[in-house]
Order: C-alpha cells, then structure tokens, then sequence
C-alpha cells in the first residue's frame, strides 16, 4: 500500500516538474518608454484687473495675481493674491463726519487658495466660421482678508470662463464672490464682496 | 514683484526643456482634439502607421503635431503609438512605488480650531516610509482671537504600504494669541503648546496625498489649569 501511494506520489511529483519545464518564460525585458520624457505644462500663471464691490465701501479697482496648478482636466488648485482699495461709505459722505478708517486701514487685501473644476470644456463660436477652444469652472476656496485693521477668514466662490487665444494663452473673465464677517460697524455681520475682472494667463 | 514672477518663469521655462519624441500609430487609428480636453472636438485622425511628433504634456493630454498642425492627443492613447524603436508607453498614473519613496512632503489643510476656522501650511521630511517630520504653520481666526502657530511634530505611519493609512504622533511648539478686541488693547500671549495626532492619509493618484486628521494640544498658560484644544483638519499633500 505504502509503495504504491508513493509512487502515485512520484509520478504525480514527475508531471508537475515536466509542465513547469514546460513553460519557460523569454527572459527578455520589454523597453517601455516613459511618458515623462515629454515637457509638462501644468501650471499656469495669470494676472487680472476688474471691479471690487467692498461692502458698505463702495466699488473700488482690483488687482488680482493667481498661480494653479492641473491636477488633470477636471480639477486644478489656484493660489490667489488680491488686492483693492475701499472708497468711502455713504456715512462717511453725507454726515460729514470724521472718516471710519484711516487711509492705510482702507487697503484691502486677500491671499488664499482655491479647488476648481471645469464643468464646461468647449468651444465658443465668435463668427460663423471661427471658433475658439473656451472652458467655465466653478471654484471654491478660502484664505485671508486683511482690512479695516482686522484679519479675518474669508470663503471664496465664484465662476472663471477662459478663451483660449493660442495653445498657451489664455484669456479669463472671473466672477467670485469673498465672504467674510467684519465688526466694522460694531456689530458682527457676514459680508459679500463681489468682484468682476478680466484677465490673462499663461500655461508653463 | 511681477518682475521677479517672470524672472523665475524664464528660469522654469529654460530649465525643463525636453526634446520632441517622434512615434508611428500602432492602432488601427487615434483621434487627435482641437484642445486639452474631452470637450473639444476630434478634429482629425490618424490611422495606423502614420506618424506624429509629440510635442508636451498638459494634465491628461499631449500636444502633437501631425501634418505640420497641432493637435491634442489623450494621455491614455498613448499607448496606441510607439517610437521609431517599437518601444511602447507607460501611461500609468499610479506611481504607488514613488509614493512609498518619497522623503519630502508639502501640504496644504483646513480645519476646525477649537471652533474658528483654520488653515495650515506644512512640509514634511521621511526619515524612513515608517517615520516622518513635519513642521507645520497655521492659522486661525476666530470672534474672540487670532491664534498663530508653529509646531514641529514626529509622526509613524505603522502600514505606510498601504492605500489608506493610519498615522499618528506627538509635537510641540508655540502658539501666538492676538485678542479681538473692539475698546481695550490687550497685549498678544505666547504660550508653549504640545500635542498629540492621529489622522489618515490616503494615496490619491500621481503625486497627490489626501490627509485627514485629529489633533489634541495642551496650551501650558501661566495660570493654574492649563488649556486643552481639539484641532480637525482635511487636506491634501503633495510629494517630491
């Protein structure tokens, strides 16, 4: 009995042996390119000059620098800089008393970062037979506000429709919104500051 | 400011210059867009053994030019195409491998402070896949006070192979207090700060890292208790 498990166990030990010989692997490794052997260009730097409306303040001149960076087509990340200076409120003009703020205290200032995704890749018809490569996107972030001799955190939101005028220029119009809470005229109240500029960036 | 932006655009621009890479169709044909995206239109083919001329990456697409035009081709058809050597392309965006070598780490986190809005800068170093520094800065602006702060911490990632990983640690540093106050100027508090960390990291795709986090500190006052504070923060991570 024990003979004959064993050799049931041997011829069985032979034929595995024989399949696996069998199976020799080329041993020949296969030369794969790497895509990053191509220039990347995900970043893109622009600059953008509009309209501030400052609340209680008035609508004022805005400046606005962003750097982002693509993720992938979808989302990008953006670090913004802005800066704008408040007018006068309509206190400050019909009572004819002292002014609120000084003027040092009436530079407006913004840093943060932002998430945006482009919802609507396409392209925009500007004649009949001329078409030009467009794209919206939503964003939404948040960062700093530096005003009034306060600092304050501020949520940003708003839209961005981009043109593009060649491969890597592009032109922007952004709309966005700061939200932040001020205790400027004593009590605390959240704020809405909107903003409307036209830009250009480059991709690098 | 803006002079020195473009100053450092010239240097990046000239520092990464790589050469065009000429490749043959292997497909029965791919389809080339107007623009770097799934919105714009396929505007030409081109099919089996032609020959296009890659140019640069942007996000999920390569700019080629075909015909002595440039168009768009998607990332993931790069593997239709090979170079004059027959060599194909490897267009897999998941460089786990990379990712479990990385030594240094920069960061970006929201959060809660004790109930004001927080924001955090960090930048990490790996010793080892298991052991990490950080040096983080945030702030957080709430209706009673600013509070700034600066805190080096050591972290351990006990599974640092894994997709989803836990991790956690202890740090210490400083925290600035500027009081919000309308009538009476209160002098700014510095105080000594030492906390303890749990979070989650989570290996998203190329050289991004989503982080979620709890931290607990010990705010040392010279008053007889001291003050405890729970921090929550969701962010993500880049490495290099």
């Amino acid at each position: 009995m024990e003979t004959w498990l064993q050799r049931i166990f041997l011829a069985l030990s032979l034929t595995s042996a024989a399949a696996v010989a069998q199976q020799v692997e080329p041993d020949i490794a296969v030369d794969v390119v790497s895509e990053d052997v191509l220039d990347s260009e995900n970043w893109l730097l622009g600059a953008r000059v509009g309209v501030l409306s400052i609340e209680d303040f008035g609508s004022s001149a805005l400046l606005a620098l962003q750097l982002s960076y693509h993720i992938n087509e979808d989302f990008y990340l953006t670090a913004e800089y802005a800066q704008a200076k408040a007018g006068r409120t309509s206190f400050e003009e019909l009572s004819g008393a002292a002014p609120l703020l000084t003027d040092s205290e009436r530079e407006w200032r913004y840093y943060g970062a932002h998430l945006g995704y482009m919802v609507l890749p396409g392209e925009a018809f500007l004649s009949k037979n001329y078409a030009m490569n467009s794209g919206l996107s939503l964003f939404i972030g948040g960062g700093n506000v530096d005003f009034a001799g306060d600092k304050v955190f501020a949520l940003q939101m708003g839209s961005q429709f981009r043109l593009y005028a060649t491969d890597w220029l592009a032109l922007e119009l952004t709309f966005s919104d700061y939200i932040f809470e001020t205790t400027i005229l004593a009590r605390s109240k959240t704020t809405h500051n909107l903003s409307l500029a036209l830009g250009v960036a480059v991709y690098f | 400011m803006i002079r020195f932006m473009l100053l450092c655009l010239s240097l990046f621009s000239f520092a990464v210059v790589a050469d065009p890479v000429e490749v043959t169709v292997s497909a029965d044909f791919v389809n080339l867009h107007s623009g770097a995206g799934r919105g714009y239109p396929i505007v030409q083919v081109a099919i089996k053994g032609e020959r296009l001329t890659l140019l640069t990456r942007r996000h999920d697409w390569v700019q080629v030019e075909f015909k002595q035009q440039p168009y768009w081709l998607a990332r993931a058809d790069l593997v239709q195409v090979v170079t004059l050597q027959q060599q194909p392309f490897d267009v897999s965006a998941d460089k786990m491998a990379a990712y479990e070598a990385r030594t240094l780490e920069a960061g970006l986190q929201f959060g809660d402070f004790n109930g004001s809005s927080m924001y955090q800068l960090s930048l990490a170093y790996l010793f080892s896949p298991y052991v990490q520094t950080e040096l983080a800065l945030s702030q957080a602006n709430g209706d009673q006070a600013d509070n700034v702060s600066a805190e080096l911490s050591v972290y351990l990632s006990p599974w640092p192979h894994w997709r989803l990983s836990p991790y956690f640690g202890i740090g210490g540093g400083v925290l600035r207090t500027s009081p919000r106050t309308v009538l009476v100027q209160t002098p700014d508090r510095n105080n000594s700060l030492a906390s303890a960390e749990l979070g989650l990291r989570y290996y998203l795709s190329r050289n991004f890292i989503a982080r979620a986090g709890y931290r607990r500190s010990v705010i040392v006052t010279d008053r007889n208790d001291n003050e405890e504070i729970d921090t929550w923060k969701l962010g993500f991570s880049v490495f290099f």
